[in-house]
């Protein structure tokens, strides 16, 4: 039987032994911790970056000078008593293609007529789908269009140069083959190149993919009438799409 | 020493979040942008909290889920396990009833999908998520089980983790 004296010793180092692990304990949670903190940080850092676009570092960034609704005016001289028509689309979408073939010449149609108040959102989200930027440049480049007076022109050509693969769209075409395929030149060539060049519509293009999630617009194509959108299964024929018009006008 | 039976109960339950958590994790977590677009499918968050959101949430569930499968602050995991659940039925719950067609993105994809694809899944997604939340709170209440990093390496009975 142990004396108190050597009791006493066993107790002594037995809290030493508890005190040295419960160091061990805290140095392990800690450092645990500490690296979990950090790799959630970093990621939630990237995320912050990612929701505020590229656009930050842009100088001179230009507005359209038909914004409107969100997006760009088509026929930015029509009445205002006309239902306020918009349409969301991404240039790399297919649907879009489609739905340019099917009903872009009517309400391009009913623009000029000033029966509907047309403008248009690019959204860009398709650049995350296929893993590249071309709907992120082709909206930009749209923004410049727009600049140089031609964005309605420009923004239908560019669904017909969809090539429906991962390559989207070459610089070539969207900087010099269709500004000069639709009249542009001189001094306003100048500025639509420098303007996708400087990616000066960048800010707007984010914009516009803000204004789509607040409108609650999370696929394309999509249309609303006055706020209100268009079930796309009903749009049947080109008196359906002007019977859905009517009715929410 | 024999095994509370319970014990067991808890293994299995930390299994199954922890891996199921894992999984989903790494199905997202190579594609953030994707994820960004499941978020917002939702149409729930600000704009800008849909990125935060989007690039944050797959590497907490890699992180929650290898502490689990690994049993490392188990009770804690296990609680942030069930927190996440619960914030994921909410989710679902809300696009159902605002009657949103939505892949819920759960496992990589996301988006919108044909309302009968959506009204067929939601049921599924809720009942399977409210087992998950289940195994969470277990592990909450009683952490305890086999082969938990914890008890090993960090004493956890005695610091209380």
């Amino acid at each position: 039987m142990a004396t108190p004296n050597r009791r006493e010793t066993l107790r002594q180092q037995q809290q030493a032994a508890q005190a040295k692990q419960s160091r061990f304990t805290r140095i392990i949670t800690i450092a645990v911790l500490a690296l979990v903190v950090a790799l959630v940080g970093v990621f939630v850092f990237v995320g912050i970056q990612a929701g505020k676009g590229k656009a930050e570092q842009v100088a001179n960034a230009i507005t359209p000078p038909n914004a409107a609704a969100g997006g760009i005016a088509i026929n930015p001289g029509a009445p205002e008593s006309a239902p306020e028509v918009v349409l969301y689309v991404d240039y790399q979408c297919p649907a879009c293609r489609n739905f340019e073939d099917a009903f872009g010449g009517e309400l391009a149609t009913m623009a000029e007529d000033g029966e509907i108040r047309f403008s248009q959102v690019t959204m860009t989200f398709m650049d995350r789908n296929i893993g590249n930027d071309s709907s992120t440049r082709a909206a930009n480049a749209a923004v410049c269009a727009d600049q140089a007076g031609v964005y309605a022109d420009y923004n239908t050509a560019l669904f017909l140069n969809q090539t429906g693969g991962t390559d989207g769209f070459s610089a070539e075409l969207l900087r010099d083959q269709l500004p000069s395929e639709l009249g542009v030149t001189g001094e306003k060539l100048a500025q639509f190149q420098k303007c996708f060049d400087d990616n000066l519509g960048s800010q707007y293009v984010e914009d516009m993919s803000k204004s789509a999630y607040d409108s609650k617009v999370t696929s394309t194509p999509s249309l609303t009438v006055n706020g209100t959108a268009i079930d796309n299964s009903a749009l049947t024929s080109l008196d359906a799409l002007r019977d859905q018009i009517k009715a929410l006008a | 020493m024999t095994r509370d039976w319970l014990d067991w109960v808890g293994l299995v339950a930390r299994l199954i979040l922890g891996g199921v958590l894992l999984v989903a994790g790494l199905l997202k977590v190579g594609s953030l942008g994707q994820s960004v677009l499941a978020v917002q499918a939702y149409q729930l968050l600000p704009y800008e909290m849909t990125f935060v959101i989007g690039y944050a949430l797959p590497i907490v569930e890699i992180i929650v889920g290898l502490a689990l499968l690994l049993g490392l602050f188990t009770r804690w995991s296990g609680l942030i396990g069930a927190l996440m659940m619960v914030a994921f039925i909410i989710g679902i719950s809300s696009a159902w009833t605002r009657g949103l067609s939505l892949d819920c993105g759960c496992f990589g994809g996301g988006g919108e999908i044909s309302p009968e694809e959506a009204i067929a899944a939601y049921p599924l997604d809720i009942a399977r998520d409210i087992g998950l939340a289940l195994a969470g709170i277990w592990l909450t209440v009683r952490p305890e089980s086999p082969f938990r990093l914890d008890s090993r390496l960090l004493q956890a009975g005695r610091v209380g983790l």
